[in-house]
């Protein structure tokens, strides 16, 4: 068993490898090896950034025993018919990592599926040679965005690991490789934001180390902001990314143009929590690109993301024909729920109409919108969700771009203005999972939330809409319903 | 296989007392043989897979169990594994509860963490390196 992502024929070295740690569930690049190699080469130092998630995500699925696999990476879990292949995974891993001869390894954790990978990782690397310094990094350290990192900690006191490195990670890899380990950030619960400033100057991802053969699709994947423009009462991920900082279009512009003249690849995944944060540097990308897309039709751009919803007016007609000539293909948009007063409770003030409005321009220009949606928010009642029902009857003219998620229900999260406001909003708790609530006043409990979620997923999926139908949605709704959250 | 086969084998013990006696624990790891004692309860020797490591429990006499009138134990001489971990990567309560065996002197099995007889307690690593040899005794 050899990757190639780790091969090295001719026996060079590099000061610094950093990895994507199995497994995740990605058709597209996972871009944080390609994000932090410029980072260490500006510390003057060599690097082999690679996606080796890319290769194993790739062998796992196509392996006769996938479920057993999945079944160490998801849960640690030793199935006799593969432990020696697993076994030679790691093995090789270590062994092809180590042929670099690198002082410093960074595991980069997607998710928590990355967990076990990692630490088994971090072992075969250290019994073939304990003084590598090992680094973690990346959301799949921890449990929620914020809080500590007990997995971190436990594998930096058993000395698997040496540190770790939370938030965002750019500056403080960079301080870390010159030498200030004391910076916020590393082996600490603090961190700081990038500024926007500082963010505006992050050198492009360099993925000259990624064979883009592994996979399904030629996409490249490119963050023009970090943290988010509203302040919905759930998330979390607000709590941590505080400020919203953006990209210029035309740095974004200029970011594609070179990826697309290194690599051959047109089509773009943003990664921001939204690409329409600022609407006057969107709507100048958008421009940009439809410029381009109209003078270069045989070689034009296309790109999806996150996108949010507005109050419409004046200018929504020509901002969609500019996100649908500037390649936009596809649209996720987290709604939250369609019922306009529990969209304004969440923090997302626009009208039922605006969606209406919305709606009709993505399908006039045939952009696909996934919808994320949160049923059985703290103020949701049975009337709320008969709307939603009679909502879905009455749009069905929209199949056709639309996409539904439903979800596993509204969990409460540390840190979110619901959990802040706990005791005012009348809830109790009932257990530790995230959607262990109740609300007696309007008898909203965590069997009844769960009914509701199956109850329009199924009636989605019955009037023709396609609707996702995830597993681990499955499994929270089943433990709701039988009474074990 | 380089190293793979290689760990740190340790074990931590907790031991009971009864009219003032503790047992008296040898553990052999097929290189060196060790006493184990209440006041250094703690176990720990690099052993390479696979391998058996040996506990020899002795010194309890039918007098190291109290009861009261109603034959509850009182007062009893025992020792407890209480975790054993490879390389650090502890081995769970499942195995220490349900899988660890004492064959007593007499002749008789028990399935028990908790060691109130005088016997031997054979832990049997059997796989050829450390990553099955966790996973295995984990799952």
């Amino acid at each position: 068993m050899k990757f190639h992502c780790l091969s090295n024929p001719t026996n060079e070295t590099r000061d610094v490898v950093i990895i994507t740690v199995p497994w995740t569930d990605s058709s597209i690049p996972l871009m944080a090896p390609a994000q932090l190699k410029p980072i260490v080469e500006s510390a003057g130092m060599s690097c082999l950034a690679t996606d080796l998630n890319a290769e194993i995500f790739a062998w796992t699925t196509t392996h006769s025993k996938v479920d057993n696999l999945l079944r160490f990476f998801f849960d640690e879990f030793l199935v006799d018919d593969v432990k020696v292949e697993l076994f030679d995974l790691f093995k090789e891993v270590a062994e092809q990592i180590l042929s670099w001869k690198p002082k410093i390894v960074g595991l980069s954790l997607f998710s928590y599926v990355s967990q076990s990978s990692a630490k088994w990782l971090a072992w075969f690397i250290k019994k073939i040679d304990p003084t590598v310094i090992i680094i973690l990094g990346g959301a799949g350290c921890l449990p929620t965005f914020t809080g500590p990192s007990v997995y971190a900690d436990d594998l930096i006191s058993v000395g698997l690991v040496d540190y770790h490195i939370r938030g965002d990670g750019e500056h403080a890899l960079y301080e870390f490789l010159k030498d200030n380990r004391e910076y916020a950030g590393i082996n600490s619960l603090e961190w700081r934001e990038l500024s926007k400033d500082e963010m505006r100057s992050l050198p492009m991802p360099d993925y000259s180390e990624y064979y883009f053969d592994t996979y399904q699709k030629k996409v490249l994947p490119l963050t023009g902001s970090r943290g988010c423009v509203r302040k919905c009462t759930f998330c979390d991920y607000i709590a941590n990314w505080k400020v919203f900082n953006w990209r210029t279009a035309d740095d974004i512009y200029n970011e594609m143009q070179v990826q697309y003249q290194t690599y051959g690849i047109r089509y773009f995944k943003f990664q921001d929590s939204l690409t329409n944060g600022n609407m006057k540097e969107f709507v100048r990308l958008t421009e940009m690109l439809s410029a381009y897309n109209t003078a270069n039709p045989d070689k034009s751009f296309r790109w999806s993301g996150y996108y949010i919803f507005r109050e419409h007016n004046s200018k929504t007609e020509y901002e969609w024909e500019m996100v649908a000539e500037s390649g936009a293909d596809n649209l996720v948009v987290g709604i939250e729920n369609l019922n306009q007063h529990i969209r304004y409770a969440i923090g997302k003030k626009f009208s039922n109409e605006a969606i209406d409005v919305h709606l009709a321009f993505a399908q006039k220009h045939k952009i696909r919108l996934q919808l994320l949606n949160i049923v059985g928010y703290v103020n949701e009642t049975e009337d709320d969700i008969n709307f939603i029902k009679q909502w879905l009857r009455d749009h069905t003219v929209y199949q056709d771009i639309l996409h539904l998620q439903f979800g596993g229900t509204l969990g409460i999260f540390p840190n979110t203005w619901l959990e802040r406001n706990w005791e005012k909003l009348g809830l109790e708790r009932t257990s530790d999972s995230p959607q262990g609530w109740i609300n007696r006043e309007i008898d909203s409990t965590p069997e009844k939330r769960a009914r509701w979620a199956q109850e329009i997923s199924k009636l989605g999926t019955n009037l023709g809409y396609s609707v996702a139908d995830n597993l681990d949605n499955h499994y929270i709704l089943e433990q709701m319903i039988n009474d074990k959250i | 296989m380089t190293k793979f086969n290689q760990c740190k084998l340790e074990i931590k013990f907790e031991f009971g007392s009864c009219n003032g006696k503790y047992f008296t624990l040898v553990i052999d790891d097929n290189k060196s043989i060790k006493t184990i004692t209440h006041t250094d309860n703690f176990y720990c020797t690099d052993i390479e897979l696979p391998t058996q490591v040996k506990l020899a429990f002795s010194g309890k006499t039918d007098g190291d169990t109290l009861m009261d009138e109603n034959n509850n134990v009182v007062e009893d001489m025992y020792v407890k594994i209480d975790a054993i971990s490879l390389d650090k990567f502890p081995l769970g309560v499942k195995y220490i509860h349900q899988q660890i065996q004492i064959v007593t002197t007499s002749g008789e099995t028990h399935t028990t963490s908790y060691i109130g007889f005088n016997g031997t307690v054979v832990l049997d690593y059997s796989e050829d390196n450390v990553f099955s040899q966790v996973l295995s005794l984990k799952n």
